[in-house]
Formats: structure tokens, C-alpha cells, sequence
């Protein structure tokens, strides 16, 4: 079983993505709970899957999305609590 | 001209009758690249443009959403399937051949198709279709990008040349919610 908490998670997406919030004039401290980082132009899709697979490789777990409602799958704070919810039932992380 | 070295282009139509170099009757010709001319800026994207391509020769279903400035292949649009609920977004371009030679017996047969994008799929602003190409049902072509080979189903593509770099588990339509496609799209492992 994995412990991950929200924290963690939303730190790893934040210095994931210093170089696309450093363009847009923020720094990390910057970004509240409800920062939406498609809407905001931080990511695109294709960032999505890459954010996915970072969160599944660094923490070793498999992440089961189905249950995630998908307005919060770019909001930065939603998103880090699914993660910590979801973890310690989560299967390893299988490249 | 050595028999070794293979004629080039000009020398290929100086052998060859002209009329046989002609892609078209020219009438047939003037009237395809009119309603090219037409659909690329007149409203309906959904009716009047699908309609004057329809006209051109381009076999498309129902539902089909043709954005803002799309060019489908010039001389040829009869090679060109476009499958119900698919969506071509603005400025892209779709190619059926690429050469000025005339057709191949199989390009002449009257079912020939080179391109061929299947039903429900989404191609963003900007992408590039050559020939001799499938996009598969559901896939999803990224802006920018440059098909230059078949896209199977239910797939993600990217880049020049595009490469699927995902599995979509919806189809991106008019009626789907943007992150609902997004949550349900599965990296495909490199």
C-alpha cells in the first residue's frame, strides 16, 4: 500500500511545470486550489498524459481515473486529492 | 537521354499525348476548383460547404463539420471518403495524389479512394493529410500535424509525421465535453 498525499502531488505538478507557469508571469506560490491549468493555458492534452504518467512513474502507482469527474482533471488542487485518495489502493505502476 | 536514366517529368509529357497529361476534362476541372474556391469561405459549415464538396465529387456522410478555409484535394476529390460525424478543422488540407502523371489503372477505377477518414473522427486546425491514407474511426489528429500514414482506430496522432501517442476511449465530437475526452485518454507507452 502507497501513501501519497495531496501535497506531494501538487508539489511534483508544480516544478513539473515551472518552465509553462514561469511563460504565463507565475511562480508556484501562486497557484490556488482552483488553479485550472488547461483553462489558464499551462498544459494541453498532450501535457495531460505526460502529467499522468509522471504522477504514475514518481509514485509507482496505477491510477484508476474512471471515478474522477472530469472538470477536475486539470485543476490542480481536485486533482492532487484524487491522487492521495486513490493511491494505497492503487496497482504499481506498470510501464 | 542515357537508357539508364529514368525521363524526367518534362520529358515524360513531351512523349506522351497531353490530353492524357490532363487530370481532368478541364470543364469538370474549372467547376471543382470554383466550389474548392466557394466552400473555403462561404458559411454552413455543416451544410453549404459539405454540400458544394459533395458536389466536387468528395463522398462525405451526415453530420460533417467543414471549418473555415479547408482545402480537399484539388484535381481528384472523388478519392477522398469522409465518414458521418467526422470534423476537419480550419485550414486543413487534404491530398489524394501528389504527382502530375496521369492516373494508374487502379487510380482510374471508379471506386478508387486514397484518403479515407472514418466515421467520428476529429482533424484539428492546420493538419496536413497526404495519400494513401486510413484515419481510423473515433481517432483524433493533433493541430499542426502531417498524416503520412494510416491512423488506426480510436487513437491519438501527433506531430510530423503523426504518431499515435494515445487511445482515446470516446470519440472527440461536437457533443463531447472537452475533459471528458481528455480523462478518458490513455498514453500509449513509446
Amino acid at each position: 500500500m502507497r501513501h501519497v498525499s495531496a501535497q506531494e502531488v501538487r508539489l511534483l505538478i508544480l516544478s513539473s511545470l515551472e518552465a509553462q507557469l514561469t511563460a504565463v508571469g507565475l511562480t508556484q506560490t501562486d497557484i490556488p486550489d482552483d488553479f485550472d491549468l488547461l483553462t489558464e493555458g499551462v498544459i494541453d492534452s498532450l501535457g495531460i498524459l505526460q502529467l499522468i504518467t509522471l504522477i504514475e512513474e514518481h509514485f509507482d502507482i496505477k491510477v484508476d481515473f474512471a471515478d474522477l469527474t472530469p472538470e477536475n482533471l486539470t485543476i490542480v488542487g481536485p486533482f492532487s486529492r484524487y491522487i492521495e485518495e486513490r493511491a494505497p489502493s492503487a496497482l504499481p505502476y506498470d510501464p | 537521354m542515357t537508357p539508364e536514366c529514368s525521363p524526367s517529368l518534362a520529358e515524360v509529357s513531351i512523349q506522351r499525348n497531353p490530353k492524357e497529361l490532363l487530370p481532368e476534362p478541364s470543364l469538370r476541372g474549372l467547376k471543382n476548383r470554383i466550389l474548392q474556391e466557394l466552400a473555403q469561405w462561404v458559411p454552413g459549415a455543416f451544410t453549404l460547404r459539405v454540400l458544394l464538396h459533395r458536389w466536387r465529387g468528395v463522398t462525405i456522410g451526415q453530420n460533417v463539420h467543414i471549418a473555415y478555409d479547408v482545402v480537399i484535394e484539388t484535381a481528384y476529390p472523388h478519392w477522398v471518403f469522409i465518414g458521418n460525424n467526422v470534423q476537419l478543422g480550419v485550414r486543413c488540407m487534404i491530398l489524394a495524389h501528389l504527382h502530375a502523371l496521369p492516373p494508374s489503372k487502379e487510380e482510374q477505377q471508379r471506386s478508387y479512394i486514397s484518403v479515407r477518414i472514418e466515421d467520428d473522427a476529429y482533424i484539428g486546425p492546420g493538419v496536413i493529410i497526404l495519400p494513401n491514407v486510413t484515419i481510423g474511426r473515433g481517432s483524433v489528429v493533433s493541430a499542426g500535424s502531417v498524416v503520412t500514414r494510416s491512423i488506426g482506430p480510436m487513437l491519438m496522432a501527433q506531430g510530423n509525421p503523426a504518431k499515435p501517442i494515445a487511445e482515446c476511449g470516446m470519440p472527440l465530437n461536437w457533443r463531447t465535453p472537452y475533459k471528458e475526452f481528455l480523462s478518458r485518454l490513455r498514453s500509449l507507452k513509446q
